[in-house]
């Protein structure tokens, strides 16, 4: 419904959709771009591109949530590319595993899907996790990642892959649906 | 483009899925996936993984007013009224007054006929609408509204006015000129026009409702009289030597400062 009203240009449809996903919207720019004034930008970049193209939405490939988290990532994603010519320093990346991996307050809120995933994540060896979160949150190729890691870049694609085949593994199956 | 196995593809399936495979390796998987529902199989529920990888990103407050400026971003405000629409909506406040007016004109018909020209609003504002009752010479007919530009408009309002099917109405300066603004039929002497017109506070006189034929049916003196016409208040008199514009046989009831329209 909120799509709808978004793609029919309905002011109170904004107002409700921005209330409702501006925390997440905001969140996920500042994890990756690291500055709240460049992830202010951000997140009003990607609400106006959702605003845009709503009619875009195909709810078939996932919710509003994460059409819209998708959104915001690749923007940000694009404009640290942009800011920051040198690689992740993997030291930065420990607090954000640990927001992402430990936070009581959002495991009390938590669905099964993202317990699991948290869950899953916490247990990968630190190598692997660092790899994953360099190139699921940062947007860092394989080769960024090594040479962040002074690794080989066979090494960083290994690490990406096992890694993402043990979350895959820690999910339940695929769900879809409006929100 | 070189072609991938299945093996290769299921190998670079993660980076494809979190969007982090060079542009050739991008390409050459994405051709593979065309022809491959297993490889295209694994890649969906990874890009599934990804996502909610990203959904696990804390949230966070955005800044005060973030809000605010999303908003007026996706639905800009109303635009501002642009010039055309100031004459119609002016329009609309004096239907509104002109109701009023007309109620207190009918209740005190004899006075308000010969009242002083007045401000609708704020005396000390030089945009206030002014307000003069529409006479003939013996009775009120109608309102008469005109606002201050720019830009200016002007609102006649009538009622029991003369027979005529077409009428039209002009503004006299204090220089004598006068200028025909508008044209507006009467239904059995009843009618209503406003539009767009040169008002200035200090310069206008009157308003004045002519026939087809430049007769002068009603008159409204929102200010003193042309420099030439010193008595406003004779104005229905016969008084060739005093208008500019009048004619000596101009008859004093029915033809109340009847003179040729100039030309426009």
């Amino acid at each position: 419904m909120l799509l709808a009203g978004l793609g029919a240009g309905d002011a109170q449809a904004a107002v409700a959709f921005v209330r409702r996903f501006q925390p997440m919207v905001f969140g996920v720019a500042l994890a990756v771009v690291g500055d709240r004034g460049l992830a202010e930008d951000i997140a009003q970049q990607a609400f106006e591109r959702a605003w845009r193209h709503a009619g875009l939405y195909d709810p078939r490939r996932g919710s509003v949530r994460t059409w819209l988290t998708r959104i915001v990532h690749n923007l940000a994603v694009d404009a640290a590319r942009i800011r920051r010519p040198a690689p992740v320093d993997p030291d930065e990346l420990l607090p954000l595993i640990a927001a992402i991996t430990e936070s009581p307050e959002r495991r009390a809120l938590a669905n099964e899907t993202s317990t699991q995933l948290r869950t899953a994540l916490a247990a990968l060896p630190a190598e692997q996790a660092r790899a994953v979160v360099m190139a699921a949150v940062h947007g860092l190729t394989a080769r960024e990642i090594a040479d962040a890691e002074n690794v080989p870049v066979g090494t960083a694609k290994s690490r990406i892959r096992a890694a993402m085949t043990k979350l895959h593994a820690a999910l339940p199956a695929p769900r879809t649906g409006h929100e | 483009m070189n072609e991938l196995t299945c093996q290769q593809c299921q190998d670079a399936a993660a980076e494809l899925a979190l969007d982090v495979l060079p542009c050739h390796e991008r390409a050459c998987a994405l051709a593979h996936l065309e022809v491959c529902t297993t490889c295209q199989d694994t890649v969906s529920a990874l890009t599934v993984t990804a996502d909610r990888l990203i959904e696990l990103l804390p949230a966070a407050q955005p800044p005060a007013g973030f809000e605010r400026r999303v908003i007026s971003a996706l639905v800009p405000p109303a635009p501002h009224p642009t010039r055309w629409w100031i004459p119609a909506a002016a329009t609309l406040l004096a239907l509104a007054l002109a109701a009023g007016g007309w109620i207190l004109g009918r209740s005190d018909y004899s006075s308000n006929a010969t009242d002083a020209p007045a401000d609708v609003g704020t005396p000390t504002d030089e945009r206030t609408v002014m307000y003069a009752p529409l006479t003939t010479a013996q009775h009120q007919i109608g309102n008469a509204y005109a606002y201050p530009g720019p830009p200016g408009w002007i609102y006649l309002a009538i009622d029991g006015g003369p027979a005529s099917n077409t009428v039209h109405c002009d503004v006299v300066r204090r220089d004598g000129s006068a200028v025909r603004v508008g044209t507006f039929p009467l239904d059995h002497g009843h009618g209503a026009w406003g539009g767009p017109a040169p008002v200035d506070r200090n310069a206008l006189t009157t308003a004045r409702l002519t026939d087809g034929h430049g007769t002068t049916l009603a008159i409204a003196h929102f200010g003193p009289a042309p420099h030439n016409r010193p008595h406003p208040a004779s104005h229905f008199d016969s008084r060739s030597d005093s208008h500019p514009d009048s004619r000596s046989d101009a008859h004093p009831e029915h033809h109340l400062d009847s003179h040729p329209q100039r030309p426009h």
